[in-house]
């Protein structure tokens, strides 16, 4: 689980530090920066699956636009602490990556980017802040976690192994998953887990299948596929997911898939009487709880198979759903983020009104002049005023921070 | 200073402006929010907004709201009695004989000269619809500025033929002098 995630230079977000909660909500005005935050925490987990260069594209569509405007800096600086378990030892990291942007290498006035540093330390039981991995503009060395462990330290069997590291991706990225660095493959794994999502019910009806459908993607073009994917595999997850959205959906009885070729898969709302409704024809918002639903079930799910909880973000899970349906969804969540840490973004104050037994994962952003600033209300403060006011209401009177 | 103020729609949003540029140009203005658009809804929700205005820190709360034809003293006297005792220090509560543009509009002269309205034209019972035809009030453009502008400058002592404004602007004096303000006595000021 985060403890800690601090930012600088990434868009609005100048020397910004959260510590989140099992269970968080960003709320603040449009064009505060709650997305930057967002997209800030869903860069760095790309940076461990892909290149740097390919990790900005995909996280936000204009890499060349991913540093402050106002700080006429060319450096990137992202730094994560958090806590995991390997093989019921309880770890905690601490990862810090320094990306360099470069004008003009490709084109001219947009920027790439390369790792200028990155170290990766552990502490626990047998580790007191040790390093695990550090990469120094292409030198790299990695811990030979066995040999820590059994305390060699000779010249042929030397703790670090040295390597030369590439610039334009992490070494996290690049690192292979051995026998001698199982701890820093699982912290690899963990930022991989992060997902973000933004979900809209035009993606939500695609049909096209992706080669790897195991996850849902970010914009949930490859819903229909991921539940296929689990219907034929874990079939007790998919169940659990339509009694969810019986709860808005009465009348499902089952989800019933087509998939002609590999590339397709058609998804059908089934009721009672084997009557089938194609994507095309169920609301925009039942999609859209449909793909919460998957994703807080599959998240639990993928919990008990993981060294720590994934995190999972969803940016307004609102939109297009009957309100009190979002209350018994959000009774189903497990707010000390033991089945996952989630994040959402939200503007609705009916939305907000949930989180009044979860204050310590209540953060307000605001933009100040040329960055964005992290408010957090003061729970003592916050559970005084719900006598009087609810939490959304406190919202829209502007009386969170 | 911070003054507080809970309003129906923007030309009493601007009126309160200009009566803050007139009087006490260096106070900061909240608005209090409220649910839905209409007076009900602001009356509904009064005590709420109170209540947050009061967590903001305000000095004083100004209450603006339509009578639309209606008893202005009975809307008066009710919304005093809906707030509780604990506020009571802090509010003013104005009500318009009609609405905000029929204060705006007590000195036909005056509004007359400045927004080109034919003399004649105000002489009816609700001007609101010819001051917002004459101002250029549109949906997307409320003329706020222009409308706390008119406020600031207008001889308020003409003003003071209208009872319901006079009320308004006595309770204002008094709270001033009870809190040790400085807004000018416009009773004592030459025409």
């Amino acid at each position: 689980m985060i403890k800690s995630f601090t930012v600088d230079n990434f868009k609005s977000l100048v020397n910004f530090n959260i510590r989140p909660a099992g269970l968080n909500l960003l709320v603040g005005n449009n064009n505060a920066g709650k997305t930057n935050i967002c997209h800030a925490l869903r860069f760095l987990g790309l940076t461990a699956k892909m290149s740097v260069d390919d990790a900005a594209t995909e996280c936000t569509a204009e890499p060349w636009n991913l540093l402050n405007v106002y700080l006429r800096k060319d450096t990137l600086n992202l730094s994560i602490t958090c806590d995991l378990n390997y093989q019921e030892e309880a770890v905690s990291f601490s990862y810090e990556l320094t990306l360099a942007a470069h004008k003009g290498l490709r084109l001219q006035n947009i920027r790439t980017f390369t790792v200028d540093s990155e170290i990766l330390r552990i502490s626990g039981e047998r580790f007191a802040d040790v390093v695990l991995l550090e990469n120094k503009r292409g030198r790299a060395k990695l811990l030979h976690e066995v040999r820590f462990l059994k305390g060699h330290s000779s010249g042929a069997e030397a703790l670090y192994v040295e390597t030369m590291a590439p610039v334009d991706a992490t070494m996290l990225f690049r690192l292979f998953d051995l026998e001698t660095n199982p701890r820093s493959n699982i912290f690899k794994r963990y930022l991989s887990s992060w997902g973000y999502y933004n979900l809209d019910p035009t993606n939500l009806r695609s049909k096209h299948a992706k080669a790897n459908d195991e996850f849902l993607d970010s914009k949930g073009t490859n819903l229909s596929s991921v539940l296929y994917t689990l219907h034929n595999v874990k079939p007790r997850i998919e169940r659990k997911i339509i009694e969810a959205v019986r709860v808005l959906e009465p009348r499902l009885d089952l989800l019933s898939y087509q998939s002609p070729d590999p590339d397709h898969v058609y998804m059908y709302f089934e009721d009672g009487k084997g009557n089938k409704f194609g994507v095309d024809n169920i609301s925009d918002g039942t999609l859209r709880y449909l793909a919460i639903c998957y994703l807080i079930t599959s998240l639990r799910e993928q919990t008990s198979d993981r060294a720590g909880s994934p995190l999972i973000i969803i940016e307004e899970p609102e939109n297009g759903v009957f309100v009190h349906h979002l209350k018994t969804l959000f009774g189903t969540i497990d707010p000390s983020g033991k089945e996952g840490q989630l994040l959402f973004t939200s503007h609705s104050p009916y939305f907000i009104d949930l989180f009044d037994s979860s204050l310590d994962g209540l953060f307000v952003v605001k933009f100040v002049d040329t960055h964005s600033l992290l408010v957090i209300p003061e729970p003592s403060k916050l559970s005084e005023r719900l006598g009087k006011f609810s939490l959304g209401e406190m919202h829209f009177q502007d009386l969170l921070g | 200073m911070k003054i507080g103020f809970c309003v129906e729609g923007s030309t009493d949003r601007a009126f309160v402006t200009g009566l803050r540029d007139r009087w006490c140009p260096r106070a900061e203005l909240v608005e209090g929010l409220f649910r839905g658009s209409t007076g009900m809804s602001q009356r509904r929700e009064l005590l709420r907004s109170c209540t947050a205005l009061n967590l903001k820190g305000v000095d004083a709360i100004i209450i603006l709201t339509d009578s639309n034809g209606f008893s202005w003293r009975d809307i008066r006297k009710s919304l005093c009695e809906q707030l509780p005792s604990e506020y009571l220090h802090l509010v003013v509560v104005g009500v318009p004989d009609r609405n905000v543009e029929s204060w705006i509009c007590c000195d036909k002269e005056y509004i007359s000269r400045v927004t080109q309205i034919p003399f004649e034209s105000l002489a009816c019972s609700d001007p609101k619809d010819v001051f917002e035809a004459f101002m250029e009030i549109t949906r997307t453009d409320k003329r706020e500025r222009e409308i706390a502008s008119i406020v600031q400058k207008a001889p308020i002592q003409n003003w003071f033929t209208n009872r319901s404004f006079e009320d308004f602007y006595e309770d204002i004096l008094k709270f001033s002098q009870r809190n040790g303000c400085q807004i000018r006595n416009e009773r004592e000021i030459e025409i």
